[in-house]
């Protein structure tokens, strides 16, 4: 009975890393497989003759007549711009005015919880439209400055409230003799509440960044030009209009995987833990 | 003291306050407004004419946009049954003691995180007829002779993308039960052991109503997200064949920029963002009088 209960835990458990593991496996062996060699490749499961070629192609790395990998570049630029900087704001903005409802006594504390089930509820297409209208009239299109503007504020209310709900947790105490041996309040958010908090300003930038990373569709209206496209819609060019091949294809969903895949590993516990907190938010 | 304290902390919430009102309350009353209006988009140029109503009345009579929702309710019902289901599942495996747990609950998060669009990359390779993984293993398995052509079959269209959307429901579902599973104290199921319950009457008895606010929260949050599902439509299918696909957001899309008709697409955004809540306040008074009884 025993030995019975581990096979079916270890097939289980083997069943579940499959499911995970195989789809992006199939796209990763793909994107080092040549052209000639899918058919290959896919009798397999790997490809005969592996090569890196597609990621130097898709990033333009080789000279000749790869445009595509130079707009690819570009993009992933963009990307990382717009996700550092919403990441950087987003939480500065987020600390000020955490600190401004649990120290400072600004009566605003429901409205976080609205801001975060509005943005949370929110489908994207609805916010698009008029923010499309808005920004085409203030001449604001295509650029990145105002896609990460739209960015911070989808994001600015979860930060609030992780950053908020864990300055309640640290005792008033902890600033109150600074303050009243002369330390300024911001001083006293800077110095003492910032670094006892630094989990919750961790957790909240896994999120931001990760956010700001794989938003699609605000990105797909608002941006037209290498100027503020991100990376997610030129993997959607990879995968239909500017067709190519699927090798080229897949190194770039590969690529775009990256931080997602190394904060699955590297931050697993915070991921973890900020999901359960963002869904029993709801 | 307390009132320079208060003028301080106004100050300093300021710009956040600033930026939720101007970028997601002033638009979303403004995508009301437009609603209202027959909206033309020509060459930079906007032109209002005034309709009351009519949109909504036009959506509401409109064949394409229920069918995209009954689209979108497929997703939505198998994703709480069956990603909630397989997510238990997969909770109570991770739970037990395990070599290298932590970074197997990394890699059931990796559907979760990955970039939606790279997501729907993913799912087109896999189902694709010649070259994807599906063919291949169902072939190599013996369930069919032939390579389906998943995505382009008007009867496997559907539930292709459906499967490719429970692939990132269930992880969401596991991590979340995961979290509940750890909040249970061991002593309670050494208590039914003691009393003579075997794993499976535990699990029934002890795991499953506890963890009842987590799947009532799975539920809400997996409506809500779903409603979201664009990406997989929108690059994989692009709505078809036929328009079997499309998807209420994929909907919105379509009408307000390929067929510029912002007006119409504010008042399905409304009409959307109607249902979704009425759901969801369905769900939670469902739910609520439910726990209320016990």
């Amino acid at each position: 009975m025993r030995i019975l209960y581990k096979i079916v835990l270890v097939v289980g458990l083997l069943l579940m890393m499959l499911t995970s593991v195989i789809p992006i496996y199939w796209t990763f062996a793909t994107s080092i497989s040549k052209d000639r060699d899918l058919s290959k490749t896919s009798r397999n499961w790997f490809p005969p003759y592996p090569t890196w070629e597609n990621y130097r192609n898709v990033l333009g790395l080789t000279k000749g007549v790869y445009s595509v990998g130079h707009q690819f570049r570009r993009t992933i630029l963009n990307s990382i711009v717009v996700s550092v900087s919403v990441t950087i704001v987003t939480l500065f903005l987020a600390v000020l005015a955490a600190y401004a409802i649990e120290r400072l006594r600004v009566p605003l504390r429901e409205y976080i919880s609205f801001f975060v089930v509005l943005t949370q509820m929110l489908p994207p297409a609805i916010l698009v439209i008029p923010i499309y209208l808005i920004f085409s009239r203030l001449n604001l299109l295509d650029s990145k400055l105002s896609l990460s503007i739209v960015y911070i504020a989808l994001n600015l209310p979860f930060a609030m409230w992780i950053v908020g709900s864990y300055f309640r947790r640290i005792p008033a105490s902890m600033e109150e003799a600074a303050i009243i041996d002369g330390c300024s309040y911001l001083k006293a958010l800077w110095k003492i509440l910032l670094p006892i908090a630094k989990p919750a300003l961790f957790t909240s930038s896994i999120f931001i960044f990760l956010a700001a990373w794989n938003e699609f569709i605000i990105a797909l209206v608002l941006t037209t030009s290498l100027k503020a496209k991100t990376m997610p819609i030129s993997v959607a060019e990879f995968m239909g209009r500017f067709y190519t091949s699927y090798p080229l294809m897949t190194a770039a969903g590969i690529i775009s995987m990256i931080p997602p895949i190394v904060f699955a590993i590297a931050f697993q516990p915070f991921l973890v833990e900020g999901l359960a907190k963002g869904a029993v938010k709801e | 003291m307390e009132k320079r304290k208060r003028r301080l902390g106004y100050l300093i919430i300021l710009p956040a306050v600033l930026i939720l009102i101007l970028v997601l309350l002033f638009p979303l009353l403004y995508a009301f407004y437009l609603s209202l209006f027959n909206v033309r988009f020509f060459r930079g140029k906007i032109s209002f004419s005034f309709v009351g109503l009519n949109n909504y009345l036009d959506v509401l009579i409109d064949r394409t946009w229920w069918r995209s929702f009954l689209n979108t309710g497929y997703f939505v019902i198998f994703d709480v049954t069956v990603g909630i289901f397989l997510g238990f599942i997969g909770a109570l495996i991770l739970n037990r003691r395990l070599p290298l747990k932590s970074l197997w609950i990394s890699l059931v998060l990796l559907p979760y995180v990955l970039p939606p669009i790279v997501h729907a990359l993913i799912w087109k390779w896999a189902f694709n007829a010649s070259y994807g993984f599906i063919n291949h293993t169902l072939i190599l398995f013996g369930v069919i002779e032939k390579p389906i052509s998943w995505l382009t079959n008007p009867n496997w269209v559907l539930p292709s993308l459906i499967v490719a959307n429970l692939w990132q429901g269930t992880a969401f579902a596991t991590i979340i039960y995961l979290g509940g599973m750890k909040s249970i104290p061991d002593e309670l199921y050494e208590a039914a052991k003691i009393d003579g319950a075997g794993r499976i009457q535990s699990v029934w008895y002890i795991t499953v109503p506890l963890l009842k606010p987590f799947t009532q929260l799975l539920l809400v949050m997996k409506t809500i997200l779903t409603f979201k599902l664009f990406e997989l439509v929108y690059a994989v299918t692009g709505g078809g064949p036929a328009g079997l696909t499309r998807v209420v957001s994929f909907e919105i899309y379509r009408t307000a920029f390929e067929a510029y008709k912002f007006g119409r697409a504010s008042a399905m955004s409304y009409i959307l963002l109607g249902i979704v809540s009425l759901l969801v306040i369905l769900y939670r008074k469902l739910l609520f009088t439910y726990a209320g009884e016990e």
